[in-house]
């Protein structure tokens, strides 16, 4: 049992980043790379707020002091998307002069995508873990755990269904976010924080008893529900190409 | 049809960045299937355990002294051993250097990979009899020590062999202890940055050496060999830099687990990352020896290493006609190790021409000595003893710390060390996970909270 659940609660939580991964990102050095360097970023701004809250270890059992970790993190992470976009576009810039010097390349709506999907991964890898998968290799023991907010299922694969909704949820809210940045679509680009917050503090439903029955499902939704805004918003752009292309064709006959 | 932009940029990176990751991946499997509570046994590394052996109960201070004490130990037994090295490759014993070699190949490959395959089939339970197993085991490390370092064989199979004998050596490492380790990190950072750097580095001078008489050191280094570049891409280039072959070094055996009493301590000149800019096609990655290896598809394989570069220039010349051949370059700095082989590197680069190269900056190969896998290895297997959480804060911190200093490379377009900025960067990120991350990260996660 020890070695299947752990492979099973590995594959629940990590499936889905990893065919993310494999089929976007591995294939393209540059984006492995800075997916590597996205994923320093990410730690670099856990370790901040880790930091913030060095002086109140241990945290107190107590609503209060958890839930402000929470809202606290969600406002450094999200600073850090703002930085992340920032680094975007500085890299954007450095891609487009290659093309240009590069006859025969481009630098289109997909590269774009690509390289915020894989900031995005980066970061949802970096959350996945260092807050569920350091401590997944536990399983391998002779015994499991329980928490009292999840009787039904054991603590990992509770937190393997909550961390693939947050991997969905960060992967797909980059693209999305640069989008609504790139565009300047306020409401577009407003909606990351404010799901990133109503996400984490959905969370806090598991500090009741049998309250991840309720979370779960809704935060599984809610990362299902970005995955399909970062659809959207990149089968526009594909669609808006696609159209340009076809019309100049039209055009040429 | 245009191609994305993001097609073959930064493969020179991945291309070592990959087998690095691979090496630390294994180095820290290995520790969690067969060691996860950190035990050390002193007798594993003698060296480094000389002055001090490392008790739970000692103080701090004492740990801390004799630990201190230990790593600098370690430091004089390497730059002798360096020294050593550049004597007998200065008055040309080359025979002593391959022969010594080759037995520390196949110690690795024999003795301590069996070590540790027994371990692991006897935690496994697998069933396997004793006469299969030596038997495979010695095709392993016949097959191994041929490839590395007399006979030409495929890229993949070096790259391979040279990936195991980074994760051996690193995983005997990890038995020395907790204290003794982090110092010995520290200590070979330091170490490296002077032997590369400073003028009367034994590295340096040893390099020199090499560039004068335009033959690869003997090291064992790892080259990452672009893929998909047009030949018309890569550039002859002519210097002990510039060789693609990784040179194979003395290994330097001093852990020798039981089995064997304190095999020689050799160095290995860890060569730092070189930018092998252009290497032709045929020229094969990591082991030089007297035959080299690449230079078959071109021409009989030369009897040395000076005559392979000629071959080559040879194979190039019809791609590379208006190609300036390029000045004998020399690579900086490599630090040896005396207790593993390889040893830190200095990020190593022949002094192309400017103007040549990728846009990024960076040549087309780029070479790293296995002594910096092997140091990072070991200092992500030391953080995986304490946590998985700990591991991959210093997994990313070396990382980080490996992609600044090409930055560097490519900016400063010199041998340079590689060992300094990541192990600053994994040590630091490791305590810092320790003390900082985790007592936040672990109350959230256990109470299912996460943002």
């Amino acid at each position: 049992m020890g070695f299947a659940g752990f492979v099973g609660n590995l594959l629940i939580a990590g499936g889905p980043g990893l065919a993310i991964f494999c089929v976007f990102v591995a294939p393209k050095s540059f984006l492995v790379l800075l997916f590597l360097a996205s994923l320093f970023a990410w730690l670099v701004s856990l370790m901040l707020t880790a930091a913030l809250f060095r002086g109140f270890v241990p945290l107190a059992e107590h609503r209060g002091a958890l839930s402000a970790a929470l809202v606290v993190g969600v406002a450094m992470q999200e600073a850090t998307r703002y930085c992340a976009w920032l680094a975007h576009r500085r890299i954007l810039a450095m891609l487009a002069e290659a093309a240009r010097l590069r006859p025969g390349t481009r630098l289109g709506a997909g590269e774009r995508h690509a390289l915020a999907l894989t900031q995005g991964l980066a970061h949802g890898a970096a959350h996945s873990f260092f807050f569920y998968f350091s401590w997944l290799p536990l399983m391998l023991g002779d015994g499991t755990f329980y928490v009292d907010a999840c009787p039904q299922m054991s603590f990992f694969l509770a937190g393997a269904l909550l961390s693939l909704a947050f991997l969905l949820l960060h992967t797909c809210a980059m693209p999305v976010a640069f989008d609504g940045l790139g565009k300047r679509q306020r409401g577009q680009w407003l909606a990351v924080p404010a799901a990133h917050l109503g996400a984490a503090l959905l969370t806090l439903g598991n500090l009741a008893d049998g309250g991840c029955v309720a979370v779960l499902p809704l935060l599984l939704l809610g990362a299902a529900g970005m995955a399909a805004a970062a659809a959207w918003v990149c089968w526009r752009d594909v669609g808006t190409v696609a159209r340009r292309v076809s019309a100049s064709a039209n055009d040429n006959l | 049809m245009e191609r994305s932009i993001l097609d073959n940029l930064g493969e020179e990176v991945t291309g070592i960045v990959t087998p690095v990751t691979l090496c630390m991946a294994t180095t820290v499997l290995l520790v969690r299937i067969l060691n996860p509570d950190g035990a050390s046994n002193s007798n594993t590394m003698r060296l480094a355990t000389a002055y001090y052996n490392e008790k739970e109960s000692d103080s701090a201070t004492t740990k801390f002294e004799g630990a201190l004490i230990n790593a600098l130990i370690v430091v004089a037994a390497v730059t002798g051993m360096t020294f050593m090295l550049f004597l007998l490759y200065k008055y040309r014993c080359t025979r002593c250097i391959y022969g010594y070699m080759a037995f520390a190949g196949f110690s690795i490959f024999f003795t301590l990979t069996g070590l540790i395959t027994l371990q692991l089939v006897v935690k496994f339970g697998l069933v396997l009899d004793a006469v299969s197993f030596t038997f495979m085991l010695f095709n392993f490390a016949v097959v191994g020590v041929t490839a590395l370092f007399f006979w030409p064989a495929p890229l993949a199979l070096k790259q391979g062999y040279l990936v195991v004998v980074g994760t051996v050596t690193a995983y005997v490492f990890t038995f020395v202890p907790e204290w003794t380790t982090w110092a010995l990190l520290v200590a070979m950072a330091l170490y490296d940055l002077w032997a590369v750097l400073s003028p009367g580095g034994p590295l340096k001078v040893l390099v020199e050496l090499a560039m004068e008489r335009e033959e690869d050191i003997p090291a064992l280094i790892y080259e990452a060999r672009p893929a998909g570049r047009a030949p018309r891409e890569r550039r002859a280039v002519r210097g002990a830099g510039a060789s693609a072959a990784a040179v194979a070094v003395p290994a330097v055996d001093a852990s020798s687990v039981a089995a064997i009493s304190a095999a020689a301590v050799t160095p290995v000149a860890p060569l730092g990352v070189a930018a092998a800019g252009g290497m032709p096609a045929s020229s094969e990655a990591a082991a030089g020896g007297p035959h080299d290896a690449g230079q078959r598809e071109l021409q009989p394989p030369p009897a040395h290493a000076r005559d392979w570069r000629a071959g080559d220039e040879a194979g190039e010349a019809g791609e590379d006609a208006e190609q300036p051949l390029l000045p004998a370059q020399g690579s900086a700095g490599h630090s040896t190790t005396a207790a593993a082989s390889g040893g830190a590197e200095g990020v190593r680069q022949p002094h192309a021409d400017p103007g040549e190269g990728s846009e990024s900056g960076l040549p087309d190969g780029i070479k790293l000595g296995m002594g910096d896998f092997i140091f990072y290895s070991v200092l992500v297997g030391r953080a995986a003893m304490y946590d998985m959480l700990t591991a991959f804060a210093a997994y990313l911190g070396i990382v980080a710390g490996l992609g600044a200093t090409l930055l560097l490379l490519a900016l400063a377009r010199k041998a340079l060390p590689a060992l300094p900025v990541s192990i600053a960067l994994g040590a630091s990120f490791y305590f810092l996970a320790r003390g900082v991350l985790e007592p936040f990260v672990l109350p959230l996660s256990v109470h299912l909270l996460y943002f």
